[in-house]
């Protein structure tokens, strides 16, 4: 029987948001966006009452991180600030702030099963690992060639991976501060006249830990990138290559972002071309002869939210949030409202759960 | 020619063949045959003959950056740091005080001093099939003639100069060939002799085993076949036969302009497409060649905007300050206009696919060299830059300003085409005088 799923709420920011993540006490959603601002909601059975937004950032906002137990949000910017946060706060001030943490755009977080450390990448080609308590830093880990584009945590063994612009996924040696060996998912990559196409965009550990995921595109060109979204999988002990996804055409360009639901499917969001995004539902245990990727129905597939940049899976381990962007988002030449303003986008995000019959969809 | 028949006449112009790119020395003198099916005739004159003569001496050159579809002002000239549409790069300081660029673009920050940068350019179409040759025909009033590209106008207006090398080369990515469109009503003796991918054009070099004497047996043959080619024709014919066919043979002369660059050349101008076009046309440009068009393409930037700019910028910014750099060095900057630019620039709005749409309300041109004003800055857009504040330029104003730094007088000048003159650039605009010396 195929999965369904109700929409909830929907939130609607007034400006662009890259990324929607549910606290680990399952009672607040924080998003980062295109304002430096980070959003926050609490969550309710009635109701998602808005909070004052968490200043102090510039640029934009892509990388979030939870402390494990408390209340504790760790974000980082394009302009390379990292910070703290208690996102319960009325009025949070910072923590503690590292205004430089990087060179540049910070791209992801990831912080570790106990909560005593962090880590960060971002465009200065480099992997860092801090103190929570005080974002002291711990180590720099070098081995990239380029920009970081993403982290994540082993959840057994606390191994560090990171994943970068040109496909190359980086296990970490912490004891050592080396590179320990290296997955290679340059099928992520394309250098197209200039331009640097793709990346590893996201990664998620299989529920037995055994099997590393990794997202982004099989890029066809640069410039108004085009590319069929992708996702391989990794045996995390051979390295091999056991599973390989594409999951559309060559204008839904990009996986962003993968996480196991409960029910043991891989959810996936894409965005490509504007207007274009999918939500899917993965069975990452069927094996699928060559071609045969196109013909497969999906546990659930959902193609009517356009452009998904992210999903947050709830801590029940049954609901999640799913930032999109506002539709008609594109458009060449002035565009103005009623008033005669130019106007920009916004970043609807649905709240979602499980249906409780069959026959309701989105 | 009505809009319609003018967008037909530029898709026309803009689909070109295969066999359109491949040029032989036999084609490039085919090219003048052809020239006369195409209209060749009776074209290509001058209301004031004596300018032409006068301008023909002139040493002055001309590289033209062009930026394929569409730079986004925002990652680059333009930057609004931590504003509602400003993207998610810092802005750095440069070498002129209180003037700022896209943390993407270090070097060119370094000689911001020696450039000139208008950042209140608004223009009209917000296609590329309509923007790229409107653009670089400088969007003349229409009277009904295909006007020429910047390069034509120039290697119609100058000449070739004394390098006798072909006035007008395009150096770019992909094929290469002679491009007779761009010349428009000017005929094709004024089109572009592209370089592809960094090669000479085929059968460019004599073949080892053709001896000198059998190569001048050759010619002797050659010129008699002119002469009763030419009898009972319009000279013109002959004469553009001529001209293309020293070109080539001048061309033929310079094989070290192809030769493999120096290792330090290439990591000085970066070693991807654009440092080695960027290279080529500063050779091209130290040889003699009056008008250097060097293309980079891949700038539509849709999707992924940001992490495109990431890439693309560093390697633009790297290639344009090694350039211009390099050409003070030789002492060729006062010599050389040098301008950098699109079609438009990028939308501020950010769509799904965080990329940037076409936007030619509001964006910028870059330049320096030969009789413009360095380091200064003007033209400015409001605080989310969406749109230009005060007053705005548009092509035909850049048109006036580069035939007035060249040193071509465009309020007088126009061209005598068929009996009719045609002003050289849009009589509705003029020369920005801020950004003249």
């Amino acid at each position: 029987m195929p999965l369904t799923f109700d929409t909830t709420e929907t939130i609607n920011p007034a400006s662009q948001r890259l990324s929607a993540q549910f606290s680990p006490c399952g009672q607040y959603l924080v998003a980062g966006g295109l304002d430096g601002l980070l959003h926050r909601w609490l969550l309710s059975d009635e109701e998602c009452e808005g909070l004052p937004d968490i200043k102090g950032h510039h640029g934009w906002v892509e990388a979030l991180g939870f402390h494990p137990t408390e209340t504790i949000v760790y974000s980082g910017d394009s302009w390379g600030e990292l910070s703290c946060h208690d996102y319960a706060d009325e009025n949070p001030a910072a923590v503690w702030s590292i205004e430089s943490a990087h060179d540049g755009w910070l791209r992801a977080v990831a912080v570790g099963a106990d909560g005593s450390w962090l880590a960060s990448c971002g465009k200065d080609h480099s992997v860092q690992c801090r103190k929570t308590k005080n974002g002291k830093i711990m180590q720099r880990l070098v081995g990239h060639e380029t920009d970081v584009y993403s982290l994540i945590i082993h959840p057994e063994n606390q191994s560090l991976v990171s994943g970068d612009a040109h496909g190359q996924v980086i296990v970490w040696n912490r004891k050592k501060g080396s590179v320990e060996r290296r997955f290679d998912a340059s099928e992520l990559f394309l250098q197209h006249r200039l331009q640097d196409v793709g990346g590893v965009k996201c990664m998620a550990f299989s529920p037995d830990a055994k099997t590393l995921f990794v997202g982004g595109t099989r890029p066809k060109g640069g410039g108004n990138v085009q590319g069929v979204p992708l996702i391989v999988g990794f045996d995390w002990y051979s390295g091999k290559e056991v599973f390989k996804r594409e999951l559309g055409i060559v204008s839904d360009v990009y996986v962003h972002e993968i996480q196991f639901h409960s029910n043991g499917f891989l959810m996936a969001v894409t965005s490509g071309n504007p207007g274009t995004g999918q939500l899917l539902f993965i069975d990452t245990n069927a094996v699928l002869g060559e071609g045969e990727a196109e013909k497969t129905e999906y546990p659930y597939r959902n193609n009517t939210m356009s452009n998904c940049h992210s999903i947050s899976l709830h801590p029940d381990g049954e609901q999640f949030a799913v930032t999109t962007t506002s539709k008609g988002s594109n458009g060449n030449g002035r565009r103005l409202d009623k008033d005669g303003n130019y106007v920009g986008n916004h970043s609807p995000i649905y709240l979602m759960r499980p249906s409780n019959s069959t026959d309701k969809e989105l | 020619m009505n809009n319609q028949n003018k967008k037909q006449a530029s898709q026309q112009q803009r689909l070109c063949t295969p066999a359109h790119h491949v040029m032989s020395r036999r084609e490039l003198l085919g090219v003048t045959a052809a020239s006369g099916l195409l209209g060749f005739g009776g074209l290509g004159g001058l209301v004031q003959p004596l300018v032409a003569d006068e301008l023909s001496q002139s040493d002055k050159q001309v590289l033209f950056i062009w930026i394929d579809g569409g730079m986004s002002q925002l990652e680059s000239w333009d930057p609004k740091p931590n504003t509602k549409f400003g993207g998610p790069f810092r802005s750095i300081q440069t070498t002129l005080p209180g003037i700022r660029v896209s943390e993407l673009m270090p070097k060119t920050a370094q000689i911001m001093h020696l450039l000139a940068l208008d950042r209140g350019v608004t223009t009209v179409d917000n296609s590329h099939s309509a923007g790229v040759p409107r653009i670089q025909r400088g969007d003349p009033k229409d009277r009904g003639v295909i006007y020429p590209y910047f390069g034509s106008a120039v290697a119609k207006l100058m000449g070739q100069g004394k390098s006798s090398l072909p006035p007008y080369i395009w150096v770019k990515p992909g094929s290469g060939g002679f491009k007779y469109q761009d010349a428009g009503f000017l005929g094709p003796r004024y089109g572009a002799l592209a370089i592809g991918d960094g090669q000479a054009p085929p059968n460019l070099l004599l073949p080892d085993t053709l001896s000198h004497d059998d190569n001048s047996a050759r010619n002797r043959l050659r010129n008699f076949a002119n002469q009763q080619y030419a009898a009972g024709r319009n000279p013109t014919f002959s004469e553009a036969q001529s001209f293309v066919f020293d070109s080539a043979d001048a061309l033929m002369s310079r094989q070290a302009l192809f030769a493999d660059p120096d290792p330090a050349d290439v990591q000085l101008y970066g070693d991807n497409e654009l440092g080695r076009d960027m290279l080529i046309g500063r050779k091209m440009l130290e040889a003699g060649v009056r008008f250097v068009k060097v293309n980079s393409y891949g700038w539509d930037t849709h999707g992924d905007n940001f992490n495109g700019h990431a890439s693309l910028m560093p390697r633009f910014d790297q290639a344009f300050a090694a350039v211009v750099l390099d050409l003070q060095e030789r002492g060729m900057l006062d010599k050389t206009l040098v301008i950098a630019m699109s079609e438009f620039g990028r939308t501020p709005r950010i769509n799904g696919h965080v990329g940037r749409d076409h936007w030619p309300e509001a964006w910028s041109i870059a330049m320096t060299g030969t009789g413009i004003r360095r380091g200064v800055v003007i033209g400015e857009t409001n605080k989310t830059g969406t749109f230009v504040e005060n007053e705005s330029h548009d092509i035909g104003d850049f048109f006036h300003t580069w035939f007035a730094a060249l040193g071509v007088n465009s309020l007088e000048t126009e061209y005598l085409n068929n009996g009719q003159p045609l002003p050289i650039a849009h009589d509705d605009c003029k020369p920005i005088k801020e950004l003249l010396t």
